[in-house]
């Protein structure tokens, strides 16, 4: 209760006496002092004790380079000396602050913001009576009655610890100095701690970033928490990490596998993690790597008193501290009603970049994840590649310099034509007819390439359930459009790649009733993958090495070494996962059924045949399907913890063969590998799926999946609206169960005797004709789907 | 077997909509799965064919000919390089009309034994000019063709041309019988693109040509060299106007062809050519069809 409580509200009005109205008091007429425990004998005036005490700091030299570097003067020039010595004998106030017997680390953050309030020093709170501790710091009883006769004690003590934090290089950042991190003091309020830091300090200014996650994450939180933190780091970020927990030991392994910058918060005292000579590393995951701490990659910081050591309430503290030095915060699996939940809650609340990562299961994590989500967290995917780290990396990119080119330029180039609501309608209703019946609100559907979600906002009218609805996709300019649109709340919308698995976000092969959409085809495709082959693998990242403890191979990184490194090395690691990832599918290696003469009056007609006919790699003898499985397995046998090697010809001609595969060929796989067997498939499809004979291969491929069941040709104007004026087709179809594919298996034409009969509807417009329009026509063909489905049954 | 949606429910065609009924079994010998292959229009010209025991014009197209080059193929892929000096006249698709070549619009030119000018796609007498490209908007332009019925000296081609030669069969028959409704219906059913619209080789080998009997087929090759010294009257006369007006041709190829039609020579000329070609192409259809079996001469 403060003194003023009872007062009529008119007393507010006087002024708050301030510690130098105390000090005077006491220098007037002594303070009444508590009689069993006070000495007179042995307590002397505090004025006495400052005395004393400022004789033991003189014992520390102003010139000494040490305490330069513990106090962090280094840039302080000669002229400055009086500025100097009040420093040190600041520092060595705090420390002794520390060494006060009852006075807690929460008590001397307190005291500190005091007398920063006051603009005091802590001599003067020295000098304070027992009553103003009491009512103006806010010290027990005990404490504050018992502080003068501690202070000379405390001092000699401070200047000890003083004496050997300068011994061994550790820094001493009170709240009040210049060097303190700003970030630290918003998020402690008033309160913030004393630190100390032993390494680079200069890692402070740097772009900071902070993965977290509960305690006991699950095994697949803590796969793209290392993901992450690898991109991270391999991006020249800095992590902010603690020592104990396996989530921050696996972030400071990948800091350290990607020689990369970072901030140990320990959770005791310095002195206990720092000793002379080569340091070890303060993470128990790293130290398997064998190599000592990196000085100048590395800052150790605590807030505990140097001397301290672990005790119960550090770890809330420690992960405080954590998030408060990260510019941005990335939860990767948070539980609900945890320390990291409520600390994330506050980061958001100042205004720190929270990333929280979406989470498909029903877990108590998802549920915090979610939580954090719906309180302004921004959204991320994880997955074990750490693909969307750029989300986090733009995060300290002005939102106006992302994306600078126009709009329209920058959509052709991913692909990208939205899909008008009325073909979208349409294809609903057509799966609906071909189906024979509605679907259920529990059916799974996703649209693995989304865009801004259209199929999912009819599935939304149609009372699907938004739970069951998923969108996937790799655009991020999307996502604020999906937060705005009231028909997409509660569906699950991620910004990530619609063809790579990804199981925390429910993207797994198999399992969609209904797969809808129209993904991306021409613009840029999958042509990056190709800077894998360009740019060598950065020297570093070649050294990479394995838990396991294989040695990197320093022949490659010589070579590595000698040449320009054309993308980053985080860039590169994403890359490689999408290689490895695409290298799995079918499509891009399809010649099989041109060779094995299933077809072969096609074949004749072909010249070249082939995905790659034009792809002149080899011109002593033709491309075989067993050369293309032998180039996936060098690519699936690689070790996942190295880089691909792409000075293997197999690996290179892999990565070559995915590039130049049009990336509307992968994503006609992925429909079908994302659809459950029975599950139906709605695609709208350039129409060199449909009719080029260089992708022949993919319908034979094709046909031994699904069951077409319409074909819809849609006119060139349809995407004339979003810059496009491609020719385009809707594919219907229904991927076979794994008793029809049994059939097909055993039949000679590789389509099943009682399937052959089936009829399939196909249409085409004449948009010249004078009475033409597109709305009878997607009318009309919905209506002969109906005769045609009803003549199938 | 394509089944007409009729069969199903009385119903063949809406107006402007085109609705066919397949099998799976169809699909999958063919191997296509655009709606347009099976329109019945298509099929129907290809079953006609197939009756009349038509062979694939690949069989009349070497691999290799004696010169070294190959039976089909195109210009040089890449940049264009012009040379207003070169001695190589060079063809695009522009210059390629119903009835011959226009060489009055962008009358380009590359230097002789430059990478535009690849000796296997210089063009002789005879040979066989067909477009295989069309962009956006332009897809009336892909499937025409020409003969060269004289020697224009030396000439080679762009890559949206197909250069072909063929042994075994009158190149005046094969590039008539293209212009009919069979060779277009044919090509119309195979060209595909997104963005750009093309027809490839293989499918120009796989098109069907009408066994026709070598008399005949001479007749069309005169009736076509007839048809041909029209049109390159006309366009004598247009680039006679061209010189002496000093337009520019590749900027003002409309002002140039409005200049010639006001010529009373160039239009009588160029509408006797235009004329015996429609003669030509609907005597041979007739023929092909069987409702006659001899090309009735053009009337004088």
């Amino acid at each position: 209760m403060s003194p003023n409580d009872n007062e009529p509200a008119v007393s507010l009005r006087i002024r708050q006496p301030t510690m130098a109205d105390y000090v005077r008091q006491d220098t007037r007429r002594p303070h009444p002092l508590p009689s069993n425990r006070f000495n007179p004998q042995t307590t002397t005036d505090s004025r006495v004790h400052a005395v004393n005490y400022s004789s033991a700091k003189r014992l520390v030299t102003d010139k000494d380079e040490k305490v330069s570097a513990c106090l962090h003067l280094d840039g302080m020039s000669s002229a400055t000396q009086p500025a100097r010595s009040k420093r040190k004998s600041a520092a060595i106030d705090y420390l002794a602050l520390t060494c006060i017997k009852g006075l807690g680390d929460k008590g001397i953050a307190h005291v500190l913001a005091q007398v920063g309030r006051d603009a005091g020093t802590i001599a003067e709170f020295f000098r304070c009576s027992p009553r103003c501790l009491r009512e103006r710091y806010g010290l027990r009883s005990s404490v504050a009655d018992n502080l003068a006769s501690q202070v000379e004690q405390a001092g000699e003590k401070a200047v000890a610890i003083f004496q050997r934090a300068c011994d061994l290089g550790i820094v001493i950042l009170a709240p009040g100095d210049a060097e303190y991190p700003a970030r630290v003091r918003e998020f402690y309020d008033d309160t913030p701690p004393l630190l100390y830091a032993f390494g680079n300090v200069s890692l402070l200014d740097s772009a900071c970033v902070a993965l977290v996650n509960s305690a006991k994450p699950v095994a697949h939180a803590l796969e793209s928490t290392l993901a992450l933190a690898s991109r991270l780091a391999e991006a020249g970020q800095t992590l902010v990490v603690g020592t104990e927990s396996s989530s921050y030991n696996v972030v400071s392994l990948a800091a350290k596998r990607a020689d990369g910058c970072t901030i140990y918060v320990m959770h005791h005292g310095l002195f206990a993690a720092v000793k002379p000579g080569p340091q070890c590393e303060p993470a128990p995951l790293t130290r398997c790597l064998g190599e000592p701490l990196a000085p100048d990659r590395s800052l150790l910081v605590s807030p505990f008193r140097l001397d301290g050591r672990w005790q119960k309430g550090n770890g809330p503290r420690r992960d405080q501290l954590v998030m408060a030095l990260a510019k941005r915060i990335v939860a990767v699996d948070v539980k609900a009603g945890g320390t990291i939940e409520e600390l994330c809650r506050e980061a958001i609340r100042i205004g720190r970049r929270v990333f929280a990562c979406q989470i498909v299961e029903r877990t108590k994590a998802a549920r915090a994840n979610e939580s954090l989500l719906a309180g302004g967290a921004a959204a991320l995917v994880a997955d074990p590649a750490g693909s969307n780290v750029d989300i986090v990396l733009d995060a300290q990119r002005p939102a106006e310099t992302l994306f600078p080119t126009d709009d329209l330029e920058r959509r052709r180039s991913l692909g990208q034509f939205f899909t008008p609501p009325e073909v979208a309608q349409f294809m609903w209703n057509m799966v609906e007819v071909l189906r024979g019946k509605k679907w259920k609100a529990a059916a799974r559907v996703i649209d693995p390439a989304c865009g801004e979600g259209v199929f999912l906002k009819v599935a939304a009218e149609r009372g699907h359930a938004a739970k069951n609805c998923f969108g996937v996709d790799i655009d991020e300019t999307l996502v604020p459009l999906w937060q705005d649109d009231e028909r997409l709340r509660g569906a699950r919308l991620f910004r990530a790649s619609g063809l790579l698995d990804n199981p925390s976000i429910g993207l797994v092969p198999g399992s969609f009733d209904l797969v809808i959409g129209n993904p991306p085809f021409s613009g840029q495709g999958l042509k990056d993958l190709l800077q894998l082959t360009q740019s060598p693998a950065s020297s570093s990242t070649q050294r990479q090495r394995s838990l396991f403890g294989d040695e990197p191979d320093e022949s490659f990184a010589k070579d590595a070494d000698a040449n320009v490194h054309m993308i980053g090395r985080h860039q590169r690691a994403i890359l490689d996962y999408l290689a490895r990832q695409l290298s799995r599918y079918a499509c891009w290696r399809l010649r099989d059924g041109l060779d094995d003469g299933a077809n072969e009056s096609l074949a004749e007609t072909l010249n070249g045949g082939g995905l790659f006919a034009d792809l002149d790699l080899d011109s002593e003898r033709p491309i075989r399907a067993s050369d293309y499985e032998r180039m996936a397995r060098a690519v699936a046998d690689w070790p996942v913890d190295r880089p691909l090697d792409t000075s293997q010809p197999e690996v290179r001609d892999t990565i070559r063969r995915l590039a130049s595969t049009a990336i509307e060929v992968f994503f006609t796989e992925r429909f079908v590998q994302l659809a459950k067997p029975g599950g139906m498939i709605a695609v709208i499809v350039p129409e060199s799926i449909l009719a080029s004979d260089q992708l022949a291969p993919l319908r034979l491929w094709l046909m031994r999946q699904i069951q077409l069941l319409a074909v819809v040709s849609l006119p060139q104007k349809v995407f004339t609206g979003v810059g496009a004026k491609a020719k385009t087709g809707i594919v219907f179809a229904r991927r076979y169960t794994a008793a029809e594919l049994e059939a097909h298996a055993k039949a000679p034409g590789r389509i099943a005797e009682e399937l052959r009969d089936k009829k399939i509807l196909l249409t085409s417009p004449h948009p010249d004709a004078d009475d033409w329009s597109f709305d009878d026509y997607l009318l009309g063909v919905t209506e002969s789907a109906k005769r045609v489905a009803d003549a199938n049954i | 077997m394509v089944v007409s949606l009729s069969q199903i429910e009385g119903t063949e065609y809406h107006l402007g909509h085109t609705w066919t009924v397949t099998t799976l079994g169809d699909i999958a010998q063919s191997n296509r799965f655009n709606p347009a292959y099976f329109e019945d229009r298509f099929v129907q010209v290809e079953q006609q064919l197939r009756e009349m025991g038509a062979n694939a014009l690949g069989r009349f197209i070497p691999e290799l000919l004696p010169d070294g080059s190959k039976g089909i193929t195109y210009g040089q892929v890449g940049s264009r390089d012009f040379h207003p000096r070169g001695v190589v006249r060079y063809l695009q698709v522009i210059n390629i009309r119903d009835t011959g070549i226009d060489f009055a619009i962008k009358p380009d030119r590359v230097a002789e034994g430059s990478h535009n000018d690849p000796p296997r796609s210089r063009v002789l007498k005879d040979d066989i000019l067909l477009t295989n490209t069309a962009f956006r908007g332009t897809e009336t332009l892909i499937g025409r063709c020409v003969v060269l019925s004289r020697d224009f000296g030396k000439l080679n081609i762009s890559q949206d041309i197909d250069r072909i030669r063929v042994v075994g069969v009158s190149p005046y028959f094969v590039g008539a019988f293209l212009k009919t409704s069979y060779g277009q219906l044919q090509m119309q059913r195979v060209i595909h693109g997104v963005d750009s619209q093309k027809i490839n080789f293989g499918r120009i080998r796989a098109l069907l040509i009408p066994d026709i009997a070598k008399e005949t087929q001479e007749e069309v090759q005169r009736q076509y060299v007839e048809m041909s010294k029209r049109h390159d009257r006309a366009m004598a006369i247009k680039e006679r106007l061209l010189e002496d007006s000093g337009v520019d041709p590749g900027r003002f190829g409309e002002t140039i062809n409005a200049l010639a039609n006001e010529k009373p020579a160039y239009g009588r000329a160029i509408k006797e050519a235009e004329e015996r070609l429609g003669h030509l192409i609907s005597q041979l259809e007739l023929v092909i069809e069987g409702r006659q079996q001899k090309l009735t001469p053009f009337p004088a």
